[in-house]
């Protein structure tokens, strides 16, 4: 890895005590990368923070998520795997819900977050990849 | 996060610390059906504090707001940092959620 890049990983078993230590994490992250802008951090910790709470309240059993998240120049990027049976999503037909509604955001505010974010069922369980671009503040 | 409610004399204030998620969720809905059991139903949710709020954050607040109206009172956000209103506004609920000054002016006028 060369020294622009800067990276946390943080796995274990899936359950929201586990997504509250990815934030820490990323919140140690932003520390050692002052050039990203205030709203690239928000939005891409809202992302990771949407599909890893979404791999909690779905996993049935004993499931291990893993999430990882590194800052290289111009890019923020996230992998986030899972032990959970390989499902599949339909990412496009995740849509805002109204007003009214208390449930149903989070996968499209996920969306709305970053610039890629792709759902892979894979042999060991789910990976998700997540992308966003930034402008490196002075 | 951290939370705490106060009463003052027309409107009861929940102070939300830290960040509002999944894990902090259910404590906002206990602590708005509480406050509209005893009686207060117009609820300021003094966000100056507040650094992050998800999906699941959203949920309770809407839940909340949807409680206090059926009780005929009203729950408002106050004092949203910049990083949470971008939330608010990418879901649209910026308009049912519309932020106050301060959790002193939230319930000014009415």
């Amino acid at each position: 890895m060369d020294a622009e890049t800067r990276s946390i990983q943080v796995e274990g078993a899936a359950d929201l005590a586990l997504v509250e230590r990815v934030l820490d994490a990323l919140d140690g992250l932003w520390i050692t990368a002052p050039e990203v802008p205030g709203e690239d951090q928000s939005l891409f910790r809202l992302a990771i923070a949407e599909i890893s709470t979404n791999v909690v309240t779905h996993s049935e059993g004993h499931v291990t998520m893993s999430v990882s998240a590194r800052v290289t120049p111009g890019t923020l990027h996230a992998l986030i795997q899972d032990t959970a049976a390989p499902v599949t999503i339909e990412l496009a037909a995740a849509a805002m819900p109204d007003a009214e509604a208390e449930s149903g955001r989070g996968l499209a505010l996920a969306r709305a977050s970053v610039d890629v974010l792709e759902h892979h069922p894979a042999p060991s369980g789910n990976v998700w990849v997540l992308r966003r671009s930034f402008t490196p503040q002075q | 996060m951290n939370l705490t409610t106060a009463i003052r004399d027309h409107y009861a204030v929940i102070d939300i610390v830290g960040r509002l998620t999944a894990t902090g969720a259910p404590q906002l809905r206990n602590a708005v059906n509480e406050l509209i059991d005893a009686g207060s139903n117009r609820i300021v949710i003094d966000m100056s504090r507040t650094e992050f709020v998800d999906s699941t954050g959203l949920g309770a607040l809407v839940g909340g707001l949807k409680s206090a109206r059926v009780a005929g009172g009203d729950l408002r956000v106050a004092a949203v940092q910049d990083s949470v209103r971008t939330v608010l506004r990418l879901t649209n609920l910026d308009r049912v959620l519309r932020n106050h000054e301060t959790p002193e002016s939230a319930f000014d006028g009415r």
